[in-house]
């Protein structure tokens, strides 16, 4: 039709006709594209619609899991150092004020606190935010009373977050509900960021004028008159370039989050999504986190000078940073103070009190958070044997740990000091000294600290857990313990004279002595706590290797170590950590426990979903415990580790055996008192030769450590089946008190010589059971 | 809709412990006074515990400070070791009382875990304490946890020594433990074990 008609038209009056379908035709494809721009754009928007409720809906972000140091418990009786318990508030933020009215403030006394605790909600039970005075005798914590003065028999502080385990995009959050969020906080983001927030639909016409004008000023795009929608949606669903595909994008989806949800609801995820700083490579997210991160303490704690600092570091956390620019930090601070006054949400009098105020963040290092990378790496190595890492770092799981941060901050400046003295002892060769530490409780297996380096703070190289390190005497009473099981007693006479053993290859093994002295026979327990080489290499040899082997692989050695002679004498390597779980045994009286790290790990709702428990397994009879327990006391008191008693009280039974590997390239000493246990390892990352042995190193470590830690005695424990004996130490005779050269020697029944030295008469015979029994 | 947290569902349970506690502030005063010239090293000493009052503290936990003698050239005579003797009583910390307590209420209402949760914070507390061993094998017992059951009560037979009662209980506990698993053999040794005390 159009065909035949054209002719016509264009015969009858082409120069009349012709615009007006021109127009026509092109009104026609306007339409026709509008029509496709709405159908279109209809599918955009219903598409975008789902997007902007799918994730607001969803499960909004990963949430890193939280990693919790211990919590304090508090009790009447407990050994306590207050300077301990200060550090342990100040981990947790509390503000050392003339009157704690609220949660999370204490008042100091020198022989009182008054805590107001914020409350826990624990998986075993909820500990409620509590007025508690507490009151100390020394190092004693003598009472604890409630505010009505009553007494309270237990209490337990938060516990300290000491990290997380975070997705790959880095992005960490604390997330908080509004009602958490101070008014203060609320004002000061809409007053600063968006006036109109609670009146407009998601946009601002008013604001994108605004913007305009600026860009069309500057020639360039560079302002886009967020609203705090936008803003949410700029940071929640799309990219961060700047160009205007995105901006357009923004606008619809602004609209459409307003249309669909509240106002408040909003509000709160802007506060949770909200970038506000940089840790290392850590994105801090939301104000939940930042006020962790900035201030040390929960949101709802702030003050007013804090939380405009917060509102203010949304325009720019990097260029705002307080801690690298704090006088432009301040300088922001003080601006939405000024204007929260101008706009009449504060009195003048409070703005200035405000602006009095330092900007009061704390030191980067005093943050807990990160502040223990190497137990954290233990914690991650435990939780992914049982946990995929998408679950670890986005389910907000809740991992509960053993670490004693008290314990850690002993244990780190143990080795840093002891490492920086043998530096300015030694010289050169031991300018890279490093070292490794792990601590347990010996009773429950908890693992209280672990430090990787003698930069405890470095995530580098976690000593403890992958040094593998010639472990050198360390093994010994491994050997010693094996001994006792295949009938020898500690007053048995060990022969320490040379000894070859013929090894396969043809060659010959021929241990040294540390002093290249040959010492003839020297009592069982002597050998061990004197550490002689040949001694040891002529029992170890006459029981047989495998039964050390065995020995090992029931006190905690979970691979099976080559039966090579040199075994007897430490050539084979460990970490400290694995070592640590034979002395663990040790000083658990012989019940294997495994080392725990964690002790429960929670869903973000507090749901247990897995719990590390104490299962034990008696491994070595409680007999031959007590026996070796004497000579590794023999050790400290009398042996190669009684340097410990130039600086410990006399008082404090501790025991142990020191380490020292073929040419010297490895310092260990491994011991226990009544409640810590704890191995040390000093050597260069190079394998390289030390000017000193376990005991001039490792040992000097442990000791201080325990002066730290004033840890309890170690008690042995007289098993039914032991007695005691006066014994002649150079005949290994029974013998008497009065008689020279004779000692006390515990000995499991039916086991003590039979025949009596010369310096014995009949009367002194007696087993001293018999003889303490009588006099009673 | 946030997951954001601590809920504050009060004082139920420690309302209980507190009233359990405060009564047991005075049994729990019970102490040791230690300290007898000369070093002496490895063994630990009950006979010399009871009678004075002290924080309870002191003894649970095992700090006892002795003065001794101590010097480098110190001969070997030194090292004398006491014989200890059966004790009767154990002092214990309010505190582990209380946590004992609630142990217990959780344990007859049949949160296990929650009992188990109480009896690690007491073991914290009070590692030595036997009565901890023996209530938290009795669970594991509950639980069918036979080996583990068993392997917690010689635990505390270790802890217990010298104290006869808790003894007798203990293997009474492991006769219980082992009849449990058909050991009946093991059972009887146990139980003859238990009559020794």
């Amino acid at each position: 039709m159009a065909k035949k008609r054209a002719p016509k038209s264009s015969s009858r009056g082409r120069s009349s006709k012709k615009p007006r379908s021109f127009l026509k035709k092109i009104l026609f494809l306007l339409l026709k594209i509008s029509l496709l721009g709405l159908v279109l754009g209809g599918i955009g928007l219903i598409y975008l619609d789902m997007q902007v409720k799918n994730k607001f809906e969803g499960k909004r972000w990963a949430l890193p899991a939280k990693v919790y140091a211990r919590p304090l418990e508090l009790y009447a009786g407990q050994v306590l150092d207050r300077a301990a318990l200060k550090q342990e508030l100040k981990g947790l933020g509390y503000r050392f004020v003339n009157r704690a009215d609220r949660p999370g403030m204490v008042e100091w006394a020198s022989s009182r606190a008054r805590v107001h605790t914020r409350g826990f909600s624990f998986p075993d039970s909820d500990e409620p935010p509590r007025k508690l005075m507490l009151n100390f005798s020394g190092n004693q914590l003598m009472s604890i009373r409630d505010e009505r003065g009553k007494n309270v028999s237990l209490s337990r502080l938060e516990p300290i977050l000491i990290g997380g385990i975070y997705p790959k995009d880095n992005e960490d959050r604390d997330l908080i509900r509004l009602d958490q969020a101070p008014e203060a906080l609320l004002s000061a983001l809409i007053q600063i960021e968006d006036r109109e927030y609670y009146n407009h639909f998601g946009i601002s016409l008013k604001g994108i004028a605004r913007a305009m004008v600026v860009n069309v000023k500057a020639g360039r795009f560079i302002q886009g008159g967020s609203t705090l929608t936008q803003q949410l949606i700029k940071n929640f669903y799309l990219t961060s370039d700047r160009t205007l595909a995105r901006k357009l994008m923004e606008l619809p989806m602004a609209v459409l989050l307003d249309f669909h949800y509240s106002k408040d609801e909003i509000l709160e995820a802007y506060l949770n999504e909200v970038y506000l700083g940089q840790a290392g490579s850590r994105a801090v997210h939301g104000f939940g986190l930042a006020s962790q991160y900035y201030f040390a303490q929960p949101i709802n704690e702030l003050k007013l000078h804090q939380v405009a600092l917060l509102a203010g570091l949304v325009k720019g956390p990097s260029y705002y940073d307080p801690r690298r620019h704090p006088k432009r930090a301040k300088g922001r601070r003080d601006l939405v103070l000024k204007v929260l006054q101008e706009q009449g949400v504060i009195s003048m009098k409070a703005r200035l009190d405000a602006e009095k105020r330092p900007l009061g963040i704390v030191k980067q290092r005093s943050l807990h958070k990160g502040a223990y990378p190497a137990y954290l790496d233990l914690v991650k190595r435990q939780l992914r044997e049982e946990y995929p890492e998408e679950v670890l770092n986005s389910e907000g799981l809740r991992v509960f740990t053993s670490l004693n941060p008290t314990v850690q901050t002993h244990s780190e400046s143990a080795l840093a000091t002891t490492v920086t003295a043998l530096q300015k002892r030694y010289g050169k060769p031991v300018k890279e000294l490093q070292g490794g530490m792990v601590v347990t409780d010996p009773q429950t297996g908890e693992v209280l600290a672990l430090v990787g380096g003698r930069n405890a703070r470095y995530q580098g190289f976690n000593r403890a857990l992958d040094a593998q390190r010639s472990i050198g005497s360390l093994v010994k009473p491994a050997v010693y313990l094996a001994g006792l099981e295949a009938g020898y007693t500690l007053a048995t006479l060990l022969d320490d004279q040379p000894v070859s053993v013929p090894l396969p290859n043809g060659k010959s093994w021929v241990p040294q002595n540390f002093d290249h002295v040959s010492h003839g026979k020297v009592p069982y327990f002597r050998a061990l706590a004197k550490s002689y080489n040949q001694s040891t290499a002529q029992l170890g040899m006459s029981i047989g290797l495998d039964r050390v082997i065995d020995m090992l692989q029931r006190l905690g050695i979970s691979r099976k170590p080559k039966p090579y002679p040199s075994l007897l004498l430490g050539a084979e390597s460990m970490s400290p950590f694995e070592i640590a779980t034979v002395y663990q045994t040790i000083a658990a009286n012989g019940f294997r426990a495994p080392m725990r790290a964690i002790r429960l790990v929670t869903d973000s709702e507090g749901v247990e979903l897995s719990r590390y428990p104490f299962d034990v397994k008696q491994v070595v009879s409680a007999e031959n415990m007590h026996l070796i327990q004497y000579a590794l006391q023999a050790v400290t008191r009398e042996g190669t580790g009684r340097s410990v008693y130039n600086r410990l009280p006399a008082g404090l039974n501790v025991a142990g055996k020191t380490g020292t590997s073929n040419d010297q390239r490895d310092s260990w000493f491994a011991g226990f008192a009544g409640d810590r246990m704890a191995v040390v390892w000093l050597g260069l990352d190079d394998n390289g030769k030390l000017p000193f042995t376990g005991s001039g190193g490792a040992l000097k470590v442990w000791t201080e450590l325990m002066v730290k830690e004033q840890p309890h005695s170690f008690m042995s424990v007289q098993p039914e089946g032991i007695e005691y004996y006066w014994i002649e130490e150079s005949t290994g005779l029974l013998s008497a008190e009065q008689c020279e050269g004779v000692r006390q020697l515990p000995f499991i029944k039916g086991t003590a010589p039979q025949d009596y030295a010369e310096c014995a008469d009949n009367k002194q015979n007696e087993s001293v059971d018999w003889f303490k029994r009588w006099f009673r | 809709m946030l997951q954001a947290v601590v809920e504050t569902k009060a004082l139920r349970m420690s309302t209980v412990v507190k009233a359990v506690c405060v009564g047991s502030v005075i049994l729990g005063l019970a102490g040791c006074v230690s300290g007898t010239g000369g070093y002496r090293p490895p063994v630990e000493d009950r006979t010399e515990q009871g009678g004075v009052i002290q924080p309870a503290e002191s003894t649970s936990t095992g700090v006892m400070v002795r003065p001794a003698v101590v010097s480098e050239g110190r001969t070997e005579q030194q090292v004398s070791v006491p014989v200890p003797t059966p004790m009767t009583s154990r002092p214990q910390n309010p505190a582990v009382i209380a946590l004992l307590k609630s142990a217990d209420q959780q344990k007859s209402s049949g949160s296990m875990q929650a009992a188990e949760s109480s009896l690690e914070r007491a073991q914290r507390i009070a590692p030595r304490d036997p009565e901890i061993y023996y209530q938290w094998a009795d669970i594991r017992r509950l639980e069918g946890q036979w080996s583990q059951a068993e392997q917690l009560a010689l635990k505390g037979t270790n802890m217990a020594i010298g104290d006869a009662i808790m003894l007798r209980r203990l293997w009474l506990l492991i006769a219980d433990i082992r009849s449990g698993v058909g050991d009946s053999a093991g059972a009887k040794q146990a139980k003859n074990k238990a009559f020794s005390y």
